[in-house]
């Protein structure tokens, strides 16, 4: 059982011929939520579609609940994907489709839930993100920070195993974005979600985070693991101590 | 994934009913006093749970019909957001009827779990009303009003766009030129096979057909002033106007419908550029400039259909038919065959960048204005091809 939910073993990551990450390697251990820090155009949103299966990796592999995610067949990857929620950057809402619809799309298709209750369900959903009573809007008449709640709660909608974050808080208020923080861990805690999150908000990797890889676009992989207070305070690394303490380049 | 069964059951008193599902949850239920019904939960409660956890809650709410509701959650050992949604709908039940309901082992992390659904939110009803699908008179009434408001918007833009191009003319580096070229490729170049081949075969067509007619007069040779007058005076600009709709009209909504939809129209507004110019009039441009010329292009592969058959099928010779064609068509009708094409061009182009601009929503709106370029621009064809027949008859 104590197996890490997901590894990832020397994965070269990019875009067809384009190499943006070499040699990453570690690993999500179950109920930890692991957070990917970085500079703008590191690669923490590529290794994110390495990760949940989109992009084929380069090199290395990565193993979901110890299936490697490349090789699996389509059977095994439709129930890897059953097991997985993920946020995207751009929260990628069906824009045809209401916020209730889009939230109870997977209940619908994949549980034998009722359609009554699967409705409920997702109401339920779109509660717990704070956004009761906005079922029939459709994504284009919401704000961006609704949006991003939104694309969490269809995230959520399965109670998967992992969930996948990209910048959960960007484009939120402070307050709201404290909410999803306490959201997060509310999650984390009570279903023993293991969560895989790349933010930037230093305040909120500091108030979620079990642990944190962070990545550098020169290096083109993980220059440090670890703990972000110890990271702050003691890294020997110049670059991770000015990302913590939000310093510019020296 | 379940752990052993919890040890209660052989703890229990007074239990007169527990109800196990296959793998999962026991529901088991308890009467320590009149009144007073105590359900005792172990298991998982979660989404696979979700269906049989709210039914037998129910049920047992109803059958009991107690004043006082104890729910034990001490042998639970996986509670998800589904399990929490059961109860809830639980006490809301318990609410409606009188009923007070208490907790007991309910652990910290399954007490947040709970509070992540107020009940007071999830009673919270819809801010708007889903939106209604009329019955098929209101429908149809509908579409004839927006038909209307349709009209209007599209002779707006037209006009809109013919200024736009007046300020062009006057001020030529306004045209985005490089866009122009790009377009006229586009729509011209990589158009000519598609066209060609169409043209040719309808050439071909139309002389087999018309030589079976007008061979038992032994007319043959009018077969070359047949294809050659349909071909250059109305076939061509239709068929390739036709073509160019499905063709270009239809990219031209879906490119414009996108950047619509991602804001970068927007952009444009606000960078102080004028999106009419930007984005359609080199689209027009290019249009306008080059279906004239696939007109052309069409008419001599149709003509080079009819010849074929002419010279393999109809005992003609190559000069005969070239030099009867010649005979028939005269250089005015090329020339307002290609202003015909030329306002076809306009319509097709400036209604696919209209149905683009029109663009309001996501993905699927983008699909709506792509066919709704193609039909309206058909429609507008045949239109405009009807009034130029009255305008170039009565000349
Ligand atoms: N579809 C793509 N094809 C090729 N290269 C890409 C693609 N998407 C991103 N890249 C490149 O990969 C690199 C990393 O991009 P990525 O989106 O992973 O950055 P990021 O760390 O998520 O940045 P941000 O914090 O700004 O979201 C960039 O240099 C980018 O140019
Ligand atoms: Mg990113």
């Amino acid at each position: 059982m104590s197996d890490p939910i997901i590894r990832v073993e020397n994965l070269t990551a990019g875009y067809g011929e384009s190499v943006i990450l070499k040699d990453v390697d570690f690993a999500v251990e179950r109920g930890e939520i692991l957070v990917i820090v970085g500079g703008s155009g590191c690669g923490k949103s590529t290794l994110l579609k390495h990760m949940i299966g989109l992009n084929p990796a380069l090199g290395g592999r990565v193993l979901i609940q110890g299936m490697d995610i490349d090789q699996a067949s389509e059977a095994e990857l439709a129930r890897i994907h059953q097991n997985i929620g993920v946020l995207f950057q751009s929260s990628a809402l069906f824009g045809s489709m209401t916020l209730l619809e889009n939230v109870a799309l997977p209940l619908l298709d994949f549980t034998d839930l009722t359609r009554e209750l699967a409705l409920e369900l997702a109401r339920a959903k779109l509660t717990m993100v704070g956004l009761a009573g906005y079922d029939n809007h459709l994504p284009s008449e919401i704000s961006g920070g609704m949006k991003k709640r939104a694309g969490l709660a269809r995230a959520m909608a399965l109670d998967p195993v992992v969930l996948f974050f990209d910048e959960p808080s960007a484009g939120l208020d402070p307050v709201t974005s404290a909410e999803m923080d306490q959201l997060i861990l509310k999650i984390n805690q009570g279903l023993g979600t293991s969560m895989v999150i790349v933010s930037h908000e230093l305040a909120s990797i500091f108030a979620i985070a079990h642990r944190v890889v962070m990545l550098d676009k020169a290096e083109q992989g993980v220059i440090a693991v670890g703990d972000p207070r110890q990271m702050r305070d003691h890294s020997p690394d110049p670059r991770v101590r000015e990302f913590f303490q939000r310093q510019p380049r020296t | 994934m379940l752990g052993p069964r919890p040890a209660w059951r052989r703890r229990l008193n007074g239990i007169h009913q527990v109800s196990c599902t296959q793998e999962g949850f026991c529901l088991a239920q308890a009467n320590p006093a009149p009144g007073r019904l105590e359900l005792r939960l172990s298991g998982r409660l979660g989404l696979a749970e979700f269906n049989d956890l709210t039914r037998g809650l129910a049920l047992a709410l109803e059958r009991e019909a107690p004043r006082e509701l104890v729910l034990d959650l001490g042998g639970v050992d996986y509670l998800d957001s589904a399990g929490a949604l059961a109860l809830a709908r639980l006490e809301a039940q318990a609410g409606q009827r009188g009923v007070t309901v208490e907790y007991r082992g309910l652990e910290a992390t399954a007490q947040g779990i709970k509070d992540l659904l107020r009940p007071e939110e999830l009673a919270k009803p819809p801010l708007i009303a889903p939106q209604r699908r009329g019955n098929l008179v209101e429908v149809m009434g509908d579409s004839w009003l927006n038909l209307s408001q349709d009209f209007y918007q599209v002779v707006g833009f037209l006009g809109e766009l013919l200024a736009g191009g007046g300020r062009a003319l006057r001020n030529p580096r306004l045209v985005r030129w490089s866009e122009v070229f790009f377009y006229m490729e586009q729509v011209g170049v990589n158009g000519l096979p598609i066209v060609g081949l169409i043209s040719f075969l309808l050439g071909l067509i139309m002389a087999f057909m018309s030589f079976l007619q007008l061979q038992s007069f032994g007319a043959n040779i009018y077969v070359a002033n047949l294809v050659a007058l349909a071909m250059v005076k109305e076939l061509g600009p239709i068929m390739t106007a036709v073509l160019v709709a499905g063709r270009s009209g239809s990219a031209f909504a879906a490119e414009i419908g996108t950047m619509k939809v991602n804001e970068e129209v927007d952009a444009l507004v606000v960078m102080g550029y004028d999106p009419l110019v930007f984005l359609a009039l080199p689209k027009v441009l290019a249009a306008v400039l080059m279906v004239p010329l696939l007109t052309v292009f069409a008419d001599l592969l149709a003509i080079l259909g009819g010849l074929a058959v002419g010279v393999t099928g109809m005992g003609l010779t190559a000069q005969s038919y070239i030099s009867q064609t010649l005979k028939s068509i005269n250089p005015d009708d090329i020339l307002t065959s290609m202003l015909k094409s030329a306002v076809f061009a306009l319509l097709i182009a400036g209604i696919g960048c209209q149905r683009g601009f029109m663009v309001r929503g996501g993905a699927q709106a983008v699909g709506q204005a792509t066919t709704s370029a193609v039909v309206a621009a058909m429609f507008l064809i045949i239109v405009a091809d009807s009034i130029f027949a009255i305008v170039l008859h009565y000349w």
